[in-house]
C-alpha cells in the first residue's frame, strides 16, 4: 500500500509540474496550450543529446529546463500573442503548434525512444518496507523545489503580483498600467521552464520520444479542470489526488484501465464540485 | 488654468456604422466634466478611446502635449490616463492595499505619487485598506476602484457610471470625493453617468452627445436650458 503511494506522489508531482504550467497560461490569456506536449519534447531532446554527448547531467538537465522556457516563449511570440482577441481560434492553433513541435522532433531525432540516463540510476532508496529509485527521489525533490519557487514568484515578487492580478481581471490588471505582453511571455516563460523540469523528470522514468507527453498531457489536462481552471494551488492539489487514484486503481484494480481512473475522478468532482477541488467562480493563480 | 487634454475630430466607425463622430473638446486641470447622452449615444465608445481600450478610427487624444490615443490600456494608464468601470472591477481575493501595492509598483517614476492613506482619507474609506475587497459594501468597492485608479498617478480620471447603485447619501459622498480629487489632487476628471441629481451639481461643464457628435457644451444650467438637449435627453428621462 505504502509503496503504491509513494509511486502515486511521483506521478502527482509530474502531473502537478505539467499541470501548473498549463492552468497559468490559461488564467492569463484563456489558451487550452496543447503544444505545452511538444514544448515537453523539444526540453526532453537537448537533455538527451547532452547527457549522450558525456555532459553531467545537472548540466544536461539545465539545458532542458531552459530549451522547455525557449521553446514556449517562441509559441507565444510567433503564434498565441496574435490571436488573444480571437479566441476561438486557440485551441486550433495550440494543436497546430503541438503537431510542428512533435514533428520537428521527429524530424530532428527520428520516431524511436531514446533512455535518458543519470548518475542516480543504480541508487536505491528503502525505508519501512518502500523502495523508491534514486531517480524519481530526485525528481521529486526538483518537483517539489520548482514548486516552492513558482509560489515565491507569484506570492513574492510584482511581476508575479501581476500576473495573478491578469488572471483575476485582464481589464482590471491594464488599467493599472499592466501590460499585457510582458504578462504573456512570463506566463509562457515560467510553464516552459516547468515543462522542462517535467522532461527531466519524464526521460530518465520513462522514454525520451517525439510522442513522450501526450498521455500526461491528457492526464494534466484532467488534473487542471479537477483543480479549478486557473488555479496553481489547485493544479497541485489534484495532480497528486490523480497521481495517487491512479496508481492505487492500477495496482488494485487493473493497470489497463489506469488513465480511465483519472477520468472517473474527473466526472465525480465535476459532479460533486463544478468549479474543481480549489476553483471559485472567480479564476485566480495563486 | 492650462489646457490639459485635448481631444481632437475622434471618429470610431464599426464597420459603416460611426459609434462616435467628430468629437472635439478640451478638459483642463483639476476641472470636472460630466458625459452625458441618450444610450447608444457613443458615450462608452469615446470613454473607451480616451481609456486607450480602442483606438481611434480618426483624430487625436493629447495628453500634455503627448498623442495619447491608441495605444493600448496599459499606455493609456501609464501616460497619465486612468479610468474606472461601470461594474466593479476589484481584485476580490486581495486587500486594497495589496491591490494599490501592484497599482503603485507599475507607476512610472515621473507620475505623481498619493500614499495608500493619503488616497483612502481622500475618497472617504479610511479603515478599509486591510479588508478583503469581496468584504467591502458595493459602495466602498467603488471608491476603492477610484482609488486604484489614482494609485497609477494619472492626470485624467475617467469615471464610467460611478454612481450606479447608490442611494442618495452614497452618492452624495461620491460627488464630494470626486470634488476633492480634482480640486486636491489637480486631477481633471470626466464622468459619465445618467444620474442627473448626481452629475449636474458636480459638473463644472457638461459634454452632450447624441448620436456619436457634440450636440451641446456648457455649464449644467446653459445644458438644462438648451432645447436640443432637453429634446433628445433629458425631456426624455
Amino acid at each position: 500500500m505504502s509503496q503504491v503511494l509513494v509511486n502515486g506522489v511521483f506521478l502527482g508531482c509530474l502531473f502537478a509540474v505539467v499541470a501548473v504550467g498549463l492552468t497559468l497560461v490559461f488564467g492569463v490569456m484563456e489558451v487550452p496550450n496543447f503544444a505545452h506536449a511538444g514544448v515537453i519534447v523539444m526540453a526532453a531532446y537537448p537533455t538527451w543529446w547532452a547527457t549522450d554527448a558525456g555532459a553531467p547531467f545537472a548540466l544536461a538537465a539545465l539545458a532542458g529546463v531552459a530549451a522547455g522556457g525557449v521553446v514556449s516563449v517562441i509559441t507565444e511570440v510567433v503564434a498565441y500573442r496574435w490571436i488573444i482577441d480571437k479566441p476561438w481560434a486557440a485551441p486550433a492553433v495550440a494543436l497546430g503548434l503541438m503537431l510542428v513541435l512533435q514533428n520537428t522532433a521527429l524530424n530532428m531525432y527520428g520516431g524511436e525512444g531514446r533512455s535518458l540516463d543519470t548518475p542516480y540510476d543504480d541508487v536505491l532508496l528503502e525505508f519501512a518496507g518502500v523502495s523508491l529509485s534514486g531517480v524519481k527521489a530526485a525528481l521529486i525533490v526538483l518537483a517539489v523545489l520548482s514548486l516552492i519557487a513558482l509560489h515565491l514568484v507569484l506570492s513574492r515578487t510584482s511581476l508575479g503580483r501581476a500576473m495573478r492580478a491578469v488572471a483575476q481581471d485582464r481589464e482590471a490588471a491594464a488599467m493599472l498600467g499592466i501590460p499585457m505582453r510582458r504578462q504573456y511571455t512570463l506566463a509562457f516563460l515560467i510553464a516552459g521552464l516547468l515543462a522542462g523540469v517535467a522532461a527531466v523528470a519524464y526521460g530518465p522514468t520513462y522514454q525520451v520520444s517525439p510522442y513522450m507527453a501526450d498521455e500526461v498531457l491528457l492526464s494534466a489536462f484532467v488534473v487542471v479542470v479537477l483543480g479549478g481552471l486557473g488555479s496553481v494551488a489547485g493544479a497541485v492539489a489534484g495532480g497528486l489526488v490523480l497521481g495517487v487514484v491512479e496508481s492505487l486503481g492500477a495496482a488494485y484494480i487493473s493497470s489497463a484501465y489506469q488513465s480511465a481512473f483519472g477520468f472517473l475522478l474527473l466526472v465525480i468532482v465535476l459532479v460533486l464540485r463544478p468549479g474543481g477541488l480549489v476553483g471559485t467562480n472567480a479564476r485566480r493563480v495563486a | 488654468m492650462t489646457t490639459l487634454l485635448t481631444v481632437e475630430g475622434l471618429v470610431k466607425k464599426f464597420g459603416g456604422v460611426a459609434a462616435v463622430n467628430g468629437v472635439s473638446f478640451t478638459l483642463d486641470a483639476g476641472q470636472i466634466l460630466g458625459l452625458i447622452g441618450p444610450n447608444g449615444s457613443g458615450k462608452t465608445t469615446l470613454l473607451s478611446m480616451l481609456a486607450g481600450t480602442l483606438a481611434p478610427t480618426e483624430g487625436t487624444v493629447t495628453l500634455e502635449g503627448k498623442t495619447a490615443s491608441g495605444r493600448g490600456a496599459h499606455r493609456a494608464a501609464r501616460a497619465g490616463i486612468a479610468r474606472t468601470f461601470q461594474t466593479t472591477r476589484l481584485f476580490p481575493t486581495w486587500t486594497l492595499r495589496e491591490s494599490l501595492r501592484l497599482a503603485h509598483g507599475e507607476r512610472k517614476d515621473d507620475r505623481p505619487f498619493w500614499s495608500d492613506e493619503e488616497l483612502a482619507a481622500l475618497l472617504g474609506i479610511d479603515g478599509m485598506l486591510d479588508r478583503p475587497c469581496a468584504s467591502l459594501t458595493s459602495a466602498a468597492q467603488r471608491l476603492s476602484m477610484i482609488a486604484l485608479a489614482l494609485a497609477t498617478g494619472p492626470r485624467v480620471l475617467l469615471l464610467d457610471e460611478p454612481a450606479v447603485g447608490m442611494d442618495r447619501d452614497e452618492a452624495g459622498a461620491l460627488a464630494e470625493a470626486v470634488r476633492r480629487v480634482a480640486g486636491e489632487l489637480d486631477v481633471a476628471v470626466i464622468v459619465v453617468d445618467h444620474n442627473m441629481k448626481f452629475l449636474m451639481p458636480l459638473a463644472q461643464t457638461v459634454l452632450v452627445v447624441a448620436a456619436g457628435k457634440v450636440l451641446a457644451t456648457g455649464t449644467p444650467e446653459e445644458n438644462r436650458s438648451d432645447k436640443a438637449v432637453i429634446a433628445s435627453y433629458l425631456g426624455g428621462a
